[in-house]
């Protein structure tokens, strides 16, 4: 990492595959960094103060609330966002899953709950119910009830250990 | 029931894959060039006179394009709709009256600019005290507002069939008090509206339930007329009832206007609870006269409201408060006598289930007292006082179906009610509830009932449905869609459904009242049909086919059933034979509805949804306890999208779950909110969820398109009497103020045991 001006700071960040090298003032929030540099508005903020999982990306492998991170401390790692989740036309399982189980309503913390989905299936491919209650425990839903949400991780897991695919 | 091809049937929604994308676009998602940034200054204080406010630093901030105060804006008393307008300011000017009240406004370049602009105003305050309690308002000793003569918004008396005639010959008679909190809806975005002006036209992206009344209200404060003003709905984050009256589109736009300029606001999540639109708090006294079978005569209740400091949808919902539930039992009288009023808070308006929680958190809990002291099973009393279909509410409702009896047994059989009734276990309850509403309903609304929808093929023989109504993740979209498909023979994932923009789609009253299933789902019903007719009198005549029908994403001869040739091609021949001309299937629905009189008196909805509600629970000793499960078996007439149908009980039950629980947005003696976050606030998580099972009665309704009524709202109406009424049965202990926290329980678990000890000591 370079220090250029007290206040802003040289970064490279691999945002969903590509790497970027980005000027950014210190105090930049991982989620705003996303969503207003790289136009990646996916990863939502309900709340900005890690309480309801709206804003959850992977960071090097780990479900994170991107609100209470800066964007510096992701200098050097590898950040995977909604966006980067299907290719552009073949949806990942795990948003099929959410697809056919109903567990999207109004959709905004729906990008939250399937990062921390991902994040989990990748380390452990058949959790438990009470694990996938704790990996997504952190993510809030006010229309869903969280029922169809766990029928979608639960539908996911099957499916991926069918196709035999790595989250 | 007919045979259909997608209604009823699993599918996915229109709207699901930008959804799981992160490619749908909600308000604080659009970003345009040259935009500014406001923010608003809001009083720290409930109750206080402004004694200096001066903002020249602020204003002289670098970045910093204009501060505004109420001296500043044109119209400051004009604020909000027709209906409450006088009653509300969009500036404090001599007082702030509620934590949250706007004083400043401040436009800048950039959001942190703003932020900064805010932290140089300098305003004092002498505080005065703040009207906090409902019973303390009533009282008025104190006064909320320093402009009124009392603190009353809204009084409401009624009284139907001779309630002291009935009382005289009751064989018993039980009084009791009941406290439901005041709720936030906690939709998950927070409220954004980006505002653009130009060249005296004004473009709103924002969210809202009530287009149309939206871009009435900007109209009203910017001073606009309303062609000249659209409003662009982006995908919205949940609503609840809470964007029928927000602030935040009509100030974004009002600033956008004053600065000539693109104005973006998004509120933070504290803004989302001190200036946001939470439910109402309600302090209810109920006295029932019933005769020895249990047959209910006659009841009064006396009902306090927190409307907070101004009118909104406050006054509707303490209306149906009063009264809807009155109309699911049989009574021969009931006397209610009503107040709004006004307290030092954020103005309060619609909660899913507009005012119908509250009551039933009071009267299902009573009708389980009124059991016991009876001698009966809490279904049984029930059952006894339920309407059949055919039958008139004593309120005016009129059910041309009622599935409530069906709801009740299904759901004893799911819980295995009368097994556990027989065979108690200790610490063990279950409880239940039943619960009525509206599906189609006025709501409120003067200017029509119903609603009205296009259905568009175009050359390329895409279908479009548009209609003036909102979806706020509810799924009314998925509904529009299946309908389409149902009607069109095309998949109903390729139709387009664009709902509330206020250029392209039809007016609308908005969607509130759980009306749109009914309402729009004819309208659009009728908009195919009409489409159809359209398209295969064009190919019939002007392209000389004879006679054809559409169908499976065809046109077929009528009388051979051969296949002519594709929807596309028949759109493209009969688009070219009108000059290019898309065909527009107009559809209305105008349902047999009437606002209620004076007194509230009036068939308010074509059709009505009844639902029954069991809790099952654990309750230990210290208080604590367990939800084990929750049953929720609703009459919803025939179920067009099953997946979402049972999506919005779970979500609903997952509310009353939280009220009955942990979540109430308290006041202190200041006048501030005990819960300011989201965690304060303890809505449920994954983790505190218990299992829940659905059940759908599916009766015919007669109106609704297939037969369908609504389910937005009933799921959340009944399950915290039912969680109460099942801690009771657990415990023989009654916890009459929401939420039923571990605290409260366990001070009546020991005011139980010593009332126990005193009258063994007597
Ligand atoms: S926005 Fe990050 S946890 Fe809510
Ligand atoms: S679907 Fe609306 S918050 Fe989860």
């Amino acid at each position: 990492m370079t220090r250029l001006k007290p206040n802003l700071t040289e970064v490279t960040i691999t945002v969903n595959g590509e790497v970027h090298q980005d000027l950014i003032p210190s105090d930049l929030l991982l989620v705003d960094y996303l969503r207003q540099y790289k136009a990646l508005t996916g990863t939502k903020k309900g709340c900005g103060s890690a309480e309801c999982g709206a804003c959850t990306v992977i960071l090097n492998g780990r479900a994170v609330y991107s609100c209470v991170m800066l964007a510096v401390q992701a200098d050097g790692m590898s950040v995977e966002t909604i966006e980067g989740v299907s290719d552009g036309d073949t949806l990942h399982p795990i948003q099929e899953a959410f697809l056919d189980a109903g567990a999207v309503q109004c959709g905004y913390c729906t990008p939250g709950f399937i990062m921390s989905t991902k994040a989990l299936l990748e380390k452990n491919p058949e959790p438990e119910e009470c694990e996938i209650k704790e990996a997504l425990g952190g993510n809030l839903c006010r229309c869903t009830g969280y029922q169809q949400i766990l029928d979608a991780v639960h539908l996911a897991v099957d499916r991926m250990k069918e196709e035999g695919q790595q989250a | 029931m007919k045979e259909t091809r997608y209604i009823g049937k699993p599918a996915r929604r229109v709207d699901g894959r930008a959804k799981v994308t992160g490619q749908a676009k909600f308000s604080d998602d659009v970003i345009l060039p040259r935009t500014r940034y406001a923010k608003v200054l809001h009083s720290r204080y409930a109750h206080a006179k402004i004694t200096k406010l001066d903002v020249s630093k602020a204003k002289e901030l670098p970045g910093v394009a204009a501060v505004f105060t109420a001296k500043d804006i044109p119209n400051n008393d004009k604020y909000f709709r027709k209906g409450t307008m006088g009653d509300t300011w969009v500036l404090a000017e001599e007082y702030v009256r509620y934590i949250g009240d706007a004083v400043a406004f401040v436009v800048a370049d950039d959001e942190e600019t703003a932020e900064k602009a805010l932290s140089l105003i300098e305003a004092e305050y002498e505080p005065l005290p703040p009207v906090v309690n409902l019973r303390e308002a009533k009282k008025a000793e104190l006064l909320a507002r320093a402009d009124r003569e009392g603190n009353v918004s809204m009084p409401l008396e009624v009284s139907r069939g001779d309630v002291e005639a009935d009382f005289a010959k009751a064989d018993v008679i039980l009084s009791d008090r009941y406290v439901f909190p005041s709720l936030s809806q906690l939709h998950l975005e927070p409220n954004s509206v980006t505002a653009v002006y130009e060249g005296g036209k004004l473009t709103v992206y924002c969210a809202s339930q009530v287009w149309f009344h939206t871009r009435e209200d900007i109209a009203a404060v910017v001073g606009l007329p309303e062609k000249d003003i659209i409003l662009r709905p982006m995908t919205i984050g949940g609503a609840f009832g809470a964007r029928n009256d927000q602030p935040l589109p009509i100030i974004a736009s009002l600033l956008a206007v004053l600065t000539k300029s693109t104005v973006k606001m998004t509120n933070t999540r504290l803004e989302e609870f001190v200036a946001a639109r939470p439910s109402l708090q309600m302090d209810i006294d109920i006295t029932v006269a019933a005769d020895k079978e249990g047959h209910l005569l006659s009841k009064k209740t006396w009902l306090l409201s927190s409307h907070g400091i101004h009118a909104s949808d406050n006054d509707a919902v303490t209306a149906i408060a009063c009264l809807r539930l009155d109309n699911n039992y049989k009574f021969n009288s009931v006397y209610v006598d009503g107040t709004g009023l006004y307290l030092n808070h954020t103005p309060t308006a619609a909660y899913r289930g507009f005012g119908n929680p509250q009551m039933h958190w009071a009267f299902e809990s009573m009708l389980d007292e009124l059991a016991e002291k009876l001698g009966m099973d809490p279904t049984e009393i029930r059952m006894l006082n339920y309407h059949e279909g055919g039958e008139v509410g004593i309120h005016g409702f009129i059910y041309n179906n009622c599935g409530i009896k069906e709801c009740m047994r299904r759901a004893k059989e799911i819980v295995n009610w009368d097994e556990k009734k027989k065979h108690k276990v200790p610490g063990k309850g279950i409880g239940c509830a039943s619960l009525i509403h509206c599906s189609g309903s006025r709501a409120g609304k003067p200017e029509f009932s119903g609603t009205s929808a296009w259905a568009r093929l175009e050359s390329s023989g895409a279908v479009t449905i548009l209609a003036g109504e909102c979806e706020m993740g509810q799924g009314i979209v998925n509904v529009c869609a299946l309908i389409a498909g149902e009607e069109l023979g095309v998949d109903p994932l390729s139709v387009k459904v664009i709902m509330g923009d206020t250029e392209m789609c039809p007016f609308s009253t908005g969607t509130n009242g759980s009306k749109l299933t009914s309402n729009l789902g004819n309208a659009v019903l009728f908009a195919c049909r009409d489409l159809k007719k359209q398209l295969c009198d064009a190919l019939r005549e002007q392209c000389g086919y004879g006679p054809v029908e559409m169908r499976d994403g065809g046109i077929y001869y009528e009388n051979n059933g051969e296949f002519v040739m594709s929807l596309e091609q028949a759109a493209y021949e009969a688009c070219c034979k009108f000059s290019g001309r898309p065909f527009m299937g107009l559809g209305r629905f105008n349902p047999p509805s009437e606002l209620g009189d004076r007194t509230g008196y009036g068939n308010l909805a074509p059709s009505y949804v009844f639902g029954v509600q069991m809790a099952e629970v654990t309750v230990h000793e210290d208080g604590s306890f367990t939800v084990d499960r929750m049953v929720s078996v609703h009459d919803i007439g025939r179920v067009i999208d099953i997946r979402n149908a049972t999506g919005q009980v779970y979500g609903g039950v997952m509310q009353a779950f939280g009220a009955a629980t942990t979540e109430s947005l308290d006041l202190n003696k200041e006048g501030v909110y005990q819960a300011n976050t989201i965690l304060e606030y303890k809505a449920p998580t994954l983790l505190d969820m218990p299992h829940i099972d659905v059940g759908f009665v599916e009766t015919h309704d007669q109106y609704g398109p297939y037969g369908a009524k609504a389910i937005a709202e009933p799921p959340i109406i009944a399950m915290a009497p039912a969680i109460g009424n099942a801690i009771y049965d657990a415990v023989g202990v009654r916890v009459h103020e929401a939420p039923i926290t571990p605290q409260r329980l366990r001070e009546a678990i020991l005011e139980k045991k010593k009332r126990a000890a005193a009258g063994e000591e007597a």
